[in-house]
């Protein structure tokens, strides 16, 4: 028995430090992909590029290989040995007598790069084996991005942005827009669950995200905030009450630094009263 | 009986479920995906469904690569023992599969959980998973059947069939068990494989296309047949290792101490044989991986999942460590292992700095203040090994300094008879130098050419590895033909209780690396049951942090392992009640 007990205890003490070693690495968790509720009736051209880039590096994962590091795929945010930024060097491809595809200007081809990325293939970037002809990038329209019309043309935005031009690429009508929307199951177990299910976290810096440098800041942060108003809220309410008021009818107040009609109003018709409550309580300190 | 029923729950509960799968919607095999819809998920009991599949079907797991591998290595330990006629191979591959009989339950039971869990929990995805896989399913259950039958003759026929042509017999029993039990693996596979890689399907429907063998032979089918075939092998060894470690520690008798000595340096033996191609299954799986999806691949080895390989780093090293040291302690039942003494440090050492590059990460999380003192995103000079090409090469190098640790103790005591025996030597010895600078020199390469061909660079690096370690094994055993036996053999049971430890080590790491190497293989689906055809649009649809994770990974090893005591327990009642 005793042998039984210092086996046991040699070996739940290597769980314990495999578990430890885990706990104190970096953490990350990815958020999952929601259904963009945004309208783009309104919405000015930084805040739309300010969205393409939480989708450039969120839920297109563009980053993950157009960057310095792996290089995978060209570099197109800056100048390098690829070539200027993408939104010239965009302009300078279709003019190229190699480029057979089908855009006929700078923002076309860009457009065309995401939805068909083998209509031209960048030299030294193709599949392997594939001579070239082939791109190793996958449809942003199809499978793991499955990206909207609304949020390509967002990525166009960005980019133009980013080049320091004039953003040019606007929302597409509603209509347009393919992404899933989650299924209601009707059970919202946490707090948690509750910012999944409405995007929240896709704009703003939540208590849960707090640290996650890939989280978007469209939106002002969620954190801390019984500390931000401890002398009280804008328009002489409660904080309890501010909150209440800045989900069911966010244009009411908007805060400094941030643009009007990005959030969208129509929570009041969409979201549980006892999920309004929970953030509520959450974000206001009281639960 | 308990054991014959349970068994036989599995395949009655995967026929209710076909049932239930082709009653619904029309029945049509050729199923396109159910609409989502409210109630697509269920919760019972406020459980989190997510955690209860992921921890039964882990459990699952964990039951079925033990059971699958220790039949393995029974079977060929029962062909020695037959091609030499030393009966204590007999008996030890006997003790092996006995000690396997009871998981082989909980296999078919956990098996059986999960099934209704998934069901209960994900009607629609188990709806049409269940549509597309039926046929593949019944089979299954057919070889299941089969697998039981081959089983249990295989092991209540031992003694009945120890002789003559019966004893043949029962060997080809053993192969049948063999043949079964792969096969279910292989097919239990093609639905995990298709998970993360859908073939035979409408890429935008995920209508089947009415094929059956291509949505079988995806495009990760294959690396995942191979890597979990050695892997259970590896594992049953480990699994097997620590039983024999700890009835070492109990044993009251001399001759016990010296069977479960011999007992755990075979299962020793037997995992390192697994351990050693390990790493190359897992790099074809992960190039297939690329192939299919460069996203996927990303995410597996450079997006949220990166760190996952550093953690993987130290539980590998640990096994490496751990298998190492016993093979190095070993040495002393041998007289003459002592010469080897300062060869051993030496190696230890080169270990120790393998897993050191290894385990450095390429980079880490710093405030802006310590990046500035740091003068980048990474070290002048620790960042340098935090990438691919430092750590291909660290690994090769490991292997290779585990193959010669074996190497010693296979010649330890021994002297070589052959005329050319010095030659071999020299020839040997300069395997292994020029392997180790080609594996290296190919790792400096990798600094000087761009990430693709950099990527490309870990094939040399592992057929130089393989190239050496088959060279050697030829030569060496060339040498060893007909060995002079200068000095007595091993004196089994000559081992210090330290040693023991060792095979915990290396079984509890081995648990917790499937367990870990499993979320990481489901978690690179991201929000998909069925990556690119099936989104999960439940509350789950988020990759949980690796600390979180590696929680639920340690409450999973911590169950497996009280679950394999009581087995262990309930085998050594059954033992005193016979004797």
């Amino acid at each position: 028995m005793k042998t039984l007990a210092q086996v046991m205890l040699f070996n739940i003490s290597i769980i314990f430090a495999f578990t430890w070693f885990s706990g104190s690495i970096p953490q990350i968790r990815s958020a999952p992909q929601n259904f963009r509720p945004i309208s783009g009736k309104g919405i000015s051209p930084e805040s739309y590029a300010a969205i393409g880039g939480s989708i450039y590096n969120g839920k297109g994962t563009c980053n993950l290989c157009h960057d310095r590091v792996g290089h995978r795929a060209p570099i197109l945010l800056s100048s390098s040995e690829d070539g200027p930024h993408i939104v010239l060097r965009a302009v300078d491809r279709v003019a190229e007598s190699g480029y057979k595809g089908s855009a006929k200007n700078g923002v076309e081809y860009l457009r065309e790069s995401m939805t068909d990325p083998s209509a031209y293939v960048v030299k030294g970037f193709g599949k392997v084996g594939s001579d070239e002809a082939k791109s190793p990038m996958p449809s942003v329209v199809y499978g793991p991005m499955n990206l909207s019309p609304f949020e390509i043309e967002a990525i166009i935005a960005f980019l133009q942005n980013s080049a320091g031009m004039t953003v040019t690429a606007k929302p597409p009508e509603r209509k347009d827009e393919t992404a899933v929307k989650p299924v209601d199951t009707g059970v919202v177990a946490d707090i948690d669950s509750i910012f999944r299910k409405y995007g929240c976290t896709l704009c703003h810096t939540d208590p849960v995200t707090e640290g996650n440098e890939d989280v978007a800041d469209t939106g002002p942060s969620l954190t801390a905030l019984p500390e931000k108003y401890i002398n009280g809220a804008p328009g002489g309410l409660s904080l309890q009450e501010y909150i209440r008021q800045s989900v069911i009818a966010p244009e009411t107040y908007i805060v400094k630094g941030y643009e009007k009609g990005v959030m969208p109003d129509d929570f009041a018709d969409r979201m549980r009263v006892s999920e309004l409550e929970m953030i509520v309580n959450k974000l206001g300190g009281t639960q | 009986m308990f054991r014959i029923k349970t068994s036989g729950l599995y395949p009655t509960l995967l026929c209710v479920a076909l049932l239930i799968a082709f009653t619904t919607e029309g029945g049509a095999l050729a199923s396109s995906l159910p609409e989502t819809h409210e109630g697509a998920y269920r919760s019972i009991w406020g459980i989190n469904s997510r955690i209860a599949v992921w921890m039964i079907a882990q459990t699952h797991l964990f039951f079925a690569a033990f059971v699958l591998g220790v039949p393995i290595f029974s079977f060929c330990i029962e062909l020695v023992g037959i091609i030499t006629k030393d009966k204590r191979y007999d008996a030890m591959a006997r003790e092996f599969i006995r000690i396997s009989m009871t998981a082989f339950s909980f296999t078919a039971t956990f098996g059986g959980i999960l099934l209704i869990l998934l069901v209960t929990l994900y009607p629609d995805f188990t709806s049409y998973s269940l549509k597309i896989f039926g046929p593949v399913m019944i089979v299954y259950a057919f070889l299941f059947i089969v697998e039981s039958f081959a089983l249990y003759i295989y092991h209540y026929g031992w003694s009945a069939m120890s002789d003559g042509y019966l004893k043949w017999l029962h060997l080809f029993t053993g192969l049948l068990l063999n043949l079964t039990g792969t096969s279910i693996m292989v097919l239990a596979n093609s639905w995990a494989s298709f998970m993360m890689a859908p073939s035979g399907v409408d890429p935008e429907t995920g209508e089947f296309m009415g094929n059956l063998w291509a949505v079988i032979n995806g495009p990760l089918w294959n690396p995942l047949n191979l890597h979990r075939f050695v892997a259970n092998i590896a594992y049953g060894g480990a699994i097997v290792g620590a039983y024999a470690g700890f009835k070492f520690l109990t044993a009251k008798t001399r001759e016990g101490k010296a069977h479960y000595d011999w007992m755990g340096h075979t299962a020793n033996l037997i995992a390192v044989i697994g351990l050693l191609p390990l790493p190359f299954a897992g790099y074809w799986l992960a190039k297939e991986i690329y192939a299919y999806s460069q996203q996927m691949g990303v995410t597996l080895m450079g997006g949220i999942f990166a760190w996952v390989f550093i953690i993987q780093a130290v539980l590998i090293g640990a096994i490496f460590l751990g298998v190492n040291y016993y093979i190095w302690v070993g040495l002393g039942r041998v007289s003459g292992g002592e010469k080897y003494r300062t060869a051993i440090k030496f190696m230890a050492l080169l270990l120790v700095a393998c897993f050191l590059v290894w385990f450095t990460p390429h980079t880490i999380v710093m405030t802006g203040a310590e990046q500035k003192t740091l003068g980048g995103a990474h070290h002048p000079i620790l960042g340098y090994f935090g990438v691919m090409s430092a750590k291909n090469s660290a690994v090769n190098i490991m292997i290779l300094t585990t193959f010669l640790s074996l190497l010693l103790y296979q010649r330890v005591g021994k002297r070589a008879t052959a005329s050319w025996a010095l030659q071999g030597n020299a020839v040997i010895t300069a395997l292994f130098v020029a392997g180790a600078i080609n594996v290296i020199a190919l790792g400096v390469y990798g600094y000087l050419v761009p990430a693709n061909v950099r990527i490309g660079l870990s094939v040399p690096q592992v057929a130089t590895t393989l190239l050496v370690i088959v060279m050697v094994s030829v030569i060496n055993y060339g040498m060893y033909k007909n060995p002079d036996k200068g000095r007595a053999g091993p004196e089994w049971g000559k081992m210090p209780v330290r040693s023991q430890y060792a095979l915990f080590l290396i079984a509890i790491s081995f648990t917790w690396l499937m367990g870990l190497m499993g979320y990481v293989r489901s978690g690179i689906r991201q929000q998909w049951h069925i990556y690119t055809i099936m989104k999960d649009n439940s509350a789950d649809s988020f990759t949980p942090t690796l600390g979180y994770a590696a929680k639920i990974v340690s409450l999973n090893t911590l169950l497996f392992m009280a679950m394999i005591v009581f087995i262990f327990w309930l085998d050594n009642m059954g033992k005193k009640r016979a004797s």
